[in-house]
């Protein structure tokens, strides 16, 4: 039975109901990875011996009699910025080669604790910082469809896992498109919640406003499933909502869906296009009323959210000094020489990058100019849409705007921030999003469709999902090696 | 409006930033820089909005619990001593 191509939800079932030990499901898990990694550059780490002992302590459960929880014995992929004890956290960057966190996240405390097995941690662009998965310092991932092209980033690695079945879901992180572009590249579905929604205690802050931990999966119950069990409240994030998800059954038959038009009047592949519009038909053949309505500071998404996010790195990662954690090769005759020698070191080109634009937005003489003009800027956005959300329950816009490009085609980074244009909006006004396969382009490269939902309105996000995968019969897998 | 990057200011933000770019690198760097920064400075003016609030952060109540133990905390450190990190001397 290949257990490797079948849904948490029913992982689970077969689990809590003896049909399949947990210990045989991580098995399956680990040989998949074994088989199929190499490829992929999806997982940065892989421990079978916890891997295994989790498990064990899943099937020692059931044998009990009890059950083992809504997650019971399901191999889960963690990107590799979320700490897990004992198994090493890198952000896919040489700072924190070899770090292993001595703490869970919330979140893998609550996988665990719902019975869920994590076999490793997935690969990404360093620190999450990019949209192709090609700047983790270990090597790109590579997207299963094509291992030609960019697997979209930065959770390149969860969406890629997902994809294949080396684990049936797994955990981004999004701050403004990160899982939702790679589900998008992926062909996978990608959630990402609202702000507060999930606990960012133990996620490797990037941009502390705007990041949220989401699922990643192959259908839309099991990211469902994912984000009820590590979603609300937890003290140790002051930022997190007094939250819980229950599913709701919402007739998308009378469903108000906005599109918005800003989003479709930007240069887009026709592959994308006529997928999306495709989708929008079947929405409405569902019976969901569409309507155009308008987000027009959307142009400024881009430029407000570089200046937001990347102030909020340079002060996030000043703490990688080299000293509490780091490479004992390096020294120098001065704490600050060291920390500059650790730094450069450490950090790629990308995340100096964004480290420098960071401290120069904020910098005397241009704070005023830039990152106080980027808030308002932000405040506006969010504005529009809940002035939006008066007359629409959900929206519907692209989640890339092209599909997967080929690997190392050298885009300028300003060029490679565009392709986030379609996600930022939703980070900056900290709304749900999610990601939906919604067709295939001429060279068989997945195209997702996003929905954009009112803050901690996931249930009707979730629900008009649901109903459109019901309506499509499932989403296309791609297969890969024997 | 000026948007291009001067060389000189971009030393002293690596400075500030603690980082060492190498000369031959820093003229692509302000060049990648100043392509971002003009689309910031193309931001228009809006009216100062009231900001939606997020939720409130909610403190957890001031009480001691169990931390995570020194030892364990020291792990990641590349060179420690008797229980401290050992960084390089900052005076003579």
């Amino acid at each position: 039975m290949k257990w490797t191509h079948m849904s948490a939800v029913r992982l689970a079932a077969a689990v809590n109901n003896k049909e399949v030990t947990a210990r045989e499901l991580a098995r399956a898990a680990l040989e998949h990875i074994q088989a199929q990694n190499p490829a992929l550059g999806a997982f940065l780490a892989v421990d079978e011996e916890a891997a295994i002992a989790q498990a064990a302590a899943v099937d020692a459960c059931v044998a009990r009699g009890e059950n083992a929880g809504p997650l019971a014995g399901v191999p889960i992929g963690i990107k590799d910025n979320i700490c897990t004890r004992g198994l090493p956290t890198t952000c896919a960057s040489r700072m924190l080669q070899g770090f292993v966190p001595p703490y869970d996240a919330t979140v893998v405390e609550r996988l665990a604790a719902a019975g869920a097995v994590t076999v490793g941690k997935t690969n990404m662009d360093e620190f999450g910082m990019g949209s192709s998965g090609e700047s983790s310092a270990f090597g790109p991932v590579r997207n299963p469809w094509d291992t030609n092209r960019v697997v979209g980033g930065s959770s390149g690695g969860s969406a890629a896992a997902v994809a294949v079945g080396l684990v049936p879901v797994a955990l981004g992180s999004d701050t403004g498109g990160s899982v939702r572009c790679p589900a998008a590249f992926c062909g996978v579905v990608g959630l990402k919640p609202s702000y507060g929604a999930v606990s960012r205690f133990g996620l490797v802050a990037f941009a502390s406003s705007l990041e949220q931990i989401g699922p990643m999966a192959r259908t839309v119950e099991d990211a469902e499933l994912l984000f009820r069990v590590i979603c609300g409240r937890d003290v140790r994030d002051a930022t997190s909502a007094e939250y819980v998800h229950k599913p709701v059954t919402v007739d998308i038959k009378g469903m108000k869906v906005g599109i918005p038009r800003e989003y479709f009047g930007i240069k887009m592949g026709e592959a994308v296009r006529q997928s999306v519009e495709a989708a929008l038909r079947q929405l409405e053949a569902l019976g969901a009323e569409l309507r155009e309505v308008s987000l027009p500071s959307t142009p400024h998404a881009l430029a407000a959210y570089y200046a937001i996010s990347s102030a909020e790195a340079a002060s996030n990662l000043a703490r990688y000094d080299g000293i509490r954690m780091g490479d004992a090769a390096l020294a120098g005759n001065t704490p600050d020489e060291a920390r500059a020698q650790a730094r450069s070191a450490g950090f790629g080109p990308e995340v100096q990058r964004r480290i420098l634009l960071g401290n120069f937005v904020l910098s005397s003489g241009r704070y005023e100019r830039y990152y106080m003009r980027a808030k308002q800027m932000q405040a506006q956005i969010t504005r529009e849409y809940i002035q939006v959300f008066e007359t629409c329950d959900i929206l519907t816009t692209p989640t890339v705007s092209a599909t997967a490009f080929p690997l190392e085609q050298g885009k300028r980074p300003v060029e490679a921030y565009t392709a986030d244009v379609c996600t930022m909006p939703a980070s900056l006004a900290h709304l749900p999003a999610l990601s939906l396969p919604c067709g295939l382009d001429g060279d068989g490269l997945p195209v997702d469709l996003q929905l954009i939902g009112p803050r901690f309105g996931e249930g009707t996000l979730l629900a008009a999902g649901r109903a459109y995968e019901a309506a499509v019969g499932g989403f296309a897998h791609v297969e890969v090696g024997p | 409006m000026e948007t291009g990057i001067d060389l000189d200011e971009l030393r002293h933000i690596a400075v500030l930033s603690g980082l060492k770019i190498e000369e031959e690198q820093l003229a692509q760097m302000a060049e990648d820089m100043a392509a971002i920064v003009l689309m910031m400075e193309n931001l228009p003016d809006v009216e100062k909005v009231e900001s939606t609030p997020m939720q409130p952060m909610i403190l957890r109540r001031d009480e001691v619990a169990p931390s995570i133990p020194r030892d364990a905390l020291l792990e990641n450190a590349p060179r420690t001593r008797q229980g401290y990190f050992v960084a390089p001397g900052a005076t003579d």
